[in-house]
């Protein structure tokens, strides 16, 4: 989730943090104490000590010495409410903090790359890939939409799927993330046949990458011109097609990633028009068929 | 064992948490709720300290009104929260085309009772005051929540995208919500018995039958609701007494 910056902390030496609590202590205190309310569970008191020790041990870490603004997560009054980081802090000490605030696209992130391990381990390299990409709602749904999918694969729980109807935003909001999943689950970017589109990097911009978690969990565009938006339609279009020329080379547990999107509703979220939908709905429905009954 | 809270709240801000997490939340067979869930709390916490920065004063107040709400009791009556979102005051309200329970005839009273309302508050150069007495006859109906899903249809898209999930109000909760300026607001609940203000040093109490309207120069708001009529007593005193209480916490926006 994006924020504007709330009590920008500017000043990282020793002095500055220390005028900064002198200055702004009571923000400090509520907004720790706020967290410590909201997080609250047994790991708080077990790391703080007790939820009356959670205040002064945050300010006490914020004042340490060597205190790096490259290794928190945000830089305004926020710090003081990512009490995983300071409870990390308090555990493993400042050294063993990595880069907690780099979220940003790039071929590297979209890459799935290295032995990959089961299915179950490469999903969950994704899924934690994927949500450093879009917003924090578009995970939830695709882990709505593949709830099946994750009580097989994971071996240890059995469900009874609910047959709730959807409401209809909802419907596409998981289609769209499941649909999303699946384009860095197969690494979908860097196929040839994809890769020199015109309009890749326009998409991943767009459908790859954090915004303010609201509908419809899209990137702004600069400003996005009917053609461009056309031009990422056709894009879409695009990845459908090859994902269905190349069908019968998927792997089993592709198809059942692909089974949550297999459905109008995807079209209906990208706005396909009467043509287009007329041209693509059979291709999805090949998929739908193959995909099995892998969905929510 | 479930994922724990802390770690959750990283995983939704998209923070680098270590790989196991990930793997314990597809295992998770609740996953989905438990991530939706952690979504909604770090909302509050961006939401409270976005308040923090602005009131300080307002954040405290709603941290000791906090306390004196008990979470275990669940009552399934909701404040349903009727929402008119404009900068014209009286187009506004006289815009709206809400249906609902309540009778049409009282509904259309109650309407002009805005009206009166707002006018009078602009000819006292209040506009950002609360719009106190403006309905001699109480609303006839009793409004389930039930009618939640009618409050937003006249709304512009931005407005329900940005007012997205907020139709009502639970008893024995609070929330934050941020609002634009020109808004107004009205509850309605078979419980709801009385209600107060409290904004930059000024508070009072208001009845079920009054609306807010927000004012950018108020600041941050708070309102409580009572399930029993409380407008004789301090609000200190009656948030201390063991009745139903709901808190909204308004941040005004520019629009």
């Amino acid at each position: 989730m994006t924020k504007e910056n709330i009590l920008l902390i500017e000043d990282w030496t020793l002095e500055g943090r220390q005028s900064y609590i002198d200055k702004n202590r009571i923000e400090v205190e509520l907004s720790i104490e706020h967290a410590a309310e909201e997080l609250s569970d047994s790991d708080i008191s077990r790391i703080f000590g007790s939820m009356d020790e959670v205040v002064p041990e945050v300010i006490k870490r914020f004042l340490v010495p060597n205190l790096d603004p490259d290794k928190v997560p945000c830089r305004d009054l926020n710090l003081f409410s990512q009490l995983k980081f300071w409870a990390k802090h308090k555990t493993c000490g400042q050294s063993s903090l990595s880069g907690i605030d780099s979220i940003r696209i790039s071929d590297e992130i979209l890459t799935i790359d290295g032995e990959l391990g089961s299915v179950f381990d490469r999903i969950s390299k994704t899924l934690k890939c994927f949500n450093e990409m879009v917003d924090a709602d578009l995970v939830g749904y695709w882990l709505i939409a593949n709830k099946k999918l994750c009580a097989e694969l994971s071996d240890g729980y059995t469900i009874s799927i609910e047959r709730e109807h959807s409401p209809t935003q909802k419907t596409r909001y998981k289609s769209d993330a499941s649909f999303r999943f699946l384009y860095l689950y197969l690494d979908l970017g860097n196929r040839v046949s994809l890769r020199e589109h015109c309009c890749r990097l326009d998409y991943e911009y767009k459908y790859l990458r954090k915004n303010k978690n609201q509908p419809q969990y899209v990137a702004p565009q600069y400003p996005e011109s009917h053609t461009l938006k056309h031009g990422i339609r056709q894009f879409i279009a695009k990845v459908i097609y090859e994902l269905v020329l190349e069908k019968d080379n998927f792997e089993r547990i592709d198809l059942a990633l692909s089974r949550p999107f297999a459905k109008k509703a995807l079209l209906d979220q990208y706005e396909f028009d009467q043509n287009m939908k007329e041209a693509y709905w059979p291709k999805l429905k090949q998929l739908k068929v193959l995909g099995g009954n892998y969905d929510d | 064992m479930m994922i724990d809270k802390l770690t959750l709240d990283a995983m939704v801000q998209g923070q680098e948490v270590a790989q196991e997490y990930w793997d314990q939340l597809l295992r998770e067979p609740e996953a989905g709720r438990l991530w939706f869930e952690a979504v909604e709390r770090r909302k509050k916490i961006d939401r409270y300290i976005q308040l923090v920065s602005l009131s300080p004063q307002t954040a405290r107040l709603l941290k000791l009104a906090r306390r004196s709400i008990s979470s275990l009791v669940d009552i399934s009556d909701r404040i349903v929260v009727d929402f008119t979102p404009t900068n014209d005051p009286l187009s506004n309200v006289l815009g709206s085309e809400k249906e609902s329970t309540v009778d049409r005839e009282t509904h259309d009273e109650f309407k002009a009772g805005v009206r009166e309302g707002e006018k009078e508050a602009v000819a006292a150069g209040k506009s950002g005051a609360p719009l106190l007495p403006m309905l001699a006859a109480p609303i006839a109906a009793f409004v389930a929540a039930s009618i939640a899903a009618s409050i937003f249809q006249d709304d512009k898209r931005h407005s329900q995208e940005f007012y997205q999930g907020f139709t009502n109000i639970a008893w024995n909760t609070d929330r934050v919500e941020e609002m634009e300026a020109g808004a107004s607001l009205s509850f309605q609940s078979s419980l709801l018995k009385s209600w107060h203000y409290h904004y930059l040093g000024e508070d009072g109490w208001l009845r079920p039958e009054d609306a807010w309207h927000v004012d950018i120069k108020d600041g941050p708001v708070v309102l409580s609701f009572f399930s029993e009529d409380k407008s004789n007593i301090d609000w200190e005193d009656a948030m201390k007494s063991d009745c139903l209480k709901a808190i909204l916490t308004i941040i005004p926006i520019e629009k």
